[in-house]
């Protein structure tokens, strides 16, 4: 080891002699800093983790769609599913439409599934939570928890749907007469976009209300476990020709997660704050120990140290200092991270409120994923600081003239 | 061994301004030191002893005339190079020891040999025990500087002073903090080692004892020293 870094080593952890106060305040505020980083980050990181989750689950790995009417689905389905990454495929129709129970209205998007491949490519049946899909029909829907609870409708109830093409109709001077449909069963996935308002009814009802004959809107993909789905959506795109696109779910609740993501760098950022606070505190406690130590610097000067070599000696105790604080701030936020549901229950065992928290978040958890492209910047950033405090008290060292550091008194 | 003097200085010069005055401390010294001589300087307080050993040595720049060490000019060499001259070719030994205190005395040792890169830290190592010994001090290399004495901790210094093997030893009132007893000890030791190695020896004292071990003696009057 360079006789520089030995230095720099034992003037913040001095052989047999207590942990100066300088290292211990100075690491304390980077470890600060780094473990609120993981923490927040890896919550984000959580949150943005199941919400992909949920959305594969709810909506499939990929769809295949062209923009307008997929017309001979069959054979697009059989192609895809001679494909070993997919897993299973199932046709979809989508649209909005007037939903009126008891004169009160509300537009919900309508989803038309088939009810015998629906379940291969999302686990419906374990949504719902009050009727069955086994009396799903073509003149019967499912309706979300959120359209249920807004309209106040119970399984058994009857509502008038009106379609886009009903107005059309209207238009023609036909008399407009809304489809009577039965709620069949009321769902809830977890996924707040999904359960605030969405209706669904069976593939051919979609069909005939849309006017779409025998087409579809797109095809639902599920992929095996451990497909890559981005990966995926790019080699099963060779087995179509445009206008047909494959493309993730992700992509359309990227807005979704562009928000989640966008409140992560913002945390980041602002919480980046609390490692540059810190490094004031190593960059001041370092320009005292230049002072302190000006003899020593003339020491080491007169005994053929370079200026550069004296200026490293003081800019790795900053290097050092963030080093050893970033890995104390990790491990205690893994720590508390991994603590995290004691935690939560005695904080709202304190302000109480778990329910509504739940509910307004749809997770029973605090989520938590760990990212390691997150861990290595939040580790390079706070080093980076810390190092940089030192620079300045290392210039003011590299700088001292031996003989005048010397006769320092 | 070279037969280059030591050190070779001549017509040296150097001032301080303190506010509007210039005040002259060294004026036109010619100075030289033979491989393996010991030489005291002698002068009142204030004379310019500390100052001509500060540039001598490196730690300063002359205002006029040249400082060579074992025929190497000084002049045109920038600090770094100047300091890897000087790690090379000077020990000092000071008055007030400079022990770094976060060091045991046996890493305190080996902090000149590790500046100056000489050889491996194994070989590095087993030099400054042996140095340790040579100064009465083997048994006591785990020990942190605050525990020692002030003779003891002198006796460190110049076991580090000596352990890159200079061509010559820069001493500062090496006693100056040191009760008689003590002191004679330690100047004992200086000179039986420097004689040993065929280290050249410039010491700046007030005892007139210690000067007069000495090959030569000199005293600083009014920045020159008396014929």
């Amino acid at each position: 080891m360079p006789w520089y870094a030995y230095i720099a080593l034992r003037h913040l952890f001095p052989k047999g002699k207590r942990l100066p106060f300088f290292t211990f305040m100075s690491v304390t505020g980077v470890a600060l800093g780094a473990m609120l980083l993981v923490i927040v980050i890896s919550v984000f990181n959580g949150f943005g983790h199941e919400l992909r989750k949920v959305i594969a689950e709810t909506s499939g790995d990929l769809k295949l769609h062209n923009g307008r009417i997929v017309e001979d689905y069959e054979k697009e389905i059989a192609t895809l599913l001679a494909d070993p990454r997919v897993e299973a495929a199932a046709p979809a129709a989508f649209g909005f439409v007037m939903l009126q129970s008891r004169r009160s209205p509300i537009f919900p998007p309508v989803q038309g599934i088939d009810l015998n491949e629906e379940e291969k490519v999302v686990p419906i049946r374990k949504y719902i939570y009050d009727g069955s899909l086994d009396d799903l029909d073509d003149d019967s829907v499912l309706i979300s928890s959120g359209i249920a609870n807004t309209l106040r409708i119970r399984v058994g109830d009857e509502v008038d749907i009106y379609t886009p093409l009903m107005i059309e109709k209207l238009k023609q001077d036909e008399i407009l007469l809304p489809r009577q449909m039965r709620v069949a069963g009321v769902f809830e996935t977890g996924f707040n976009k999904i359960d605030e308002s969405l209706v669904l009814t069976s593939l051919r009802t979609m069909q005939d209300l849309y006017g779409l004959g025998e087409g579809v809107h797109a095809i639902k993909i599920k992929l095996a476990p451990g497909i890559d789905a981005d990966q995926a959506a790019i080699d099963l795109q060779d087995g179509f020709d445009p206008p047909l696109r494959v493309s993730s779910w992700i992509d359309s609740n990227a807005d979704f997660l562009a928000i989640i993501e966008f409140e992560k760098r913002m945390m980041f950022f602002l919480l980046l704050f609390i490692v540059i606070v810190g490094s004031f505190s190593i960059a001041t406690s370092l320009l005292t120990a230049v002072v302190r130590k000006t003899r020593e610097i003339g020491l080491f000067a007169a005994m053929g140290a370079s200026s550069s070599q004296i200026a490293a000696c003081f800019c790795l105790q900053g290097f050092a200092v963030g080093v050893v604080g970033t890995a104390i701030g990790f491990v205690i936020g893994f720590w508390i991270l991994s603590m995290r549901d004691g935690i939560t229950d005695a904080l709202f065992w304190i302000i109480g409120g778990k329910e509504q928290s739940m509910e307004f978040y749809f997770f029973s958890r605090l989520p938590v994923h760990i990212e390691t492209t997150d861990l290595i910047v939040i580790a390079v950033f706070a080093v980076v600081i810390a190092t940089l405090a030192g620079l300045v008290p290392a210039m003011k060292a590299g700088r001292l003239r031996p003989a005048e550091a010397l006769r320092n008194e | 061994m070279s037969d280059e003097p030591a050190i070779e200085v001549a017509r040296l010069a150097k001032s301080y301004r303190t506010g509007a005055v210039q005040l002259p401390v060294l004026q036109g010294v010619d100075f030289q030191v033979a491989p393996g001589e010991f030489v005291s300087i002698q002068g009142e307080s204030g004379c310019g002893k500390t100052t001509f050993l500060n540039v001598i040595g490196g730690l300063e720049t002359p205002d006029s005339g040249y400082v060579k060490w074992n025929g190497v000019g000084l002049d045109g060499l920038n600090r770094n190079a100047l300091a890897r001259e000087r790690a090379r070719f000077i020990g000092i030994v000071f008055q007030s020891y400079y022990l770094v205190p976060e060091i045991d005395v046996l890493q305190n040792v080996l902090m000149a040999m590790r500046i100056a890169q000489q050889s491996s830290a194994k070989d590095s190592v087993a030099a400054a025990k042996t140095m340790l010994e040579r100064v009465g001090l083997g048994d006591r290399g785990g020990q942190m500087p605050a525990t020692l004495s002030g003779g003891e901790r002198q006796r460190v210094a110049i076991a580090r002073a000596l352990l890159t093997r200079p061509r010559l030893i820069l001493a500062d009132e090496p006693t100056g903090n040191l009760d008689e007893r003590t002191g004679n000890a330690i100047m004992d030791l200086l000179e039986s080692l420097c004689r040993e190695t065929q280290t050249a020896l410039v010491l700046v004292t007030h005892n007139a004892e210690h000067a007069a071990r000495a090959d030569r003696q000199l005293t600083l009057t009014k920045g020159c020293f008396d014929a």
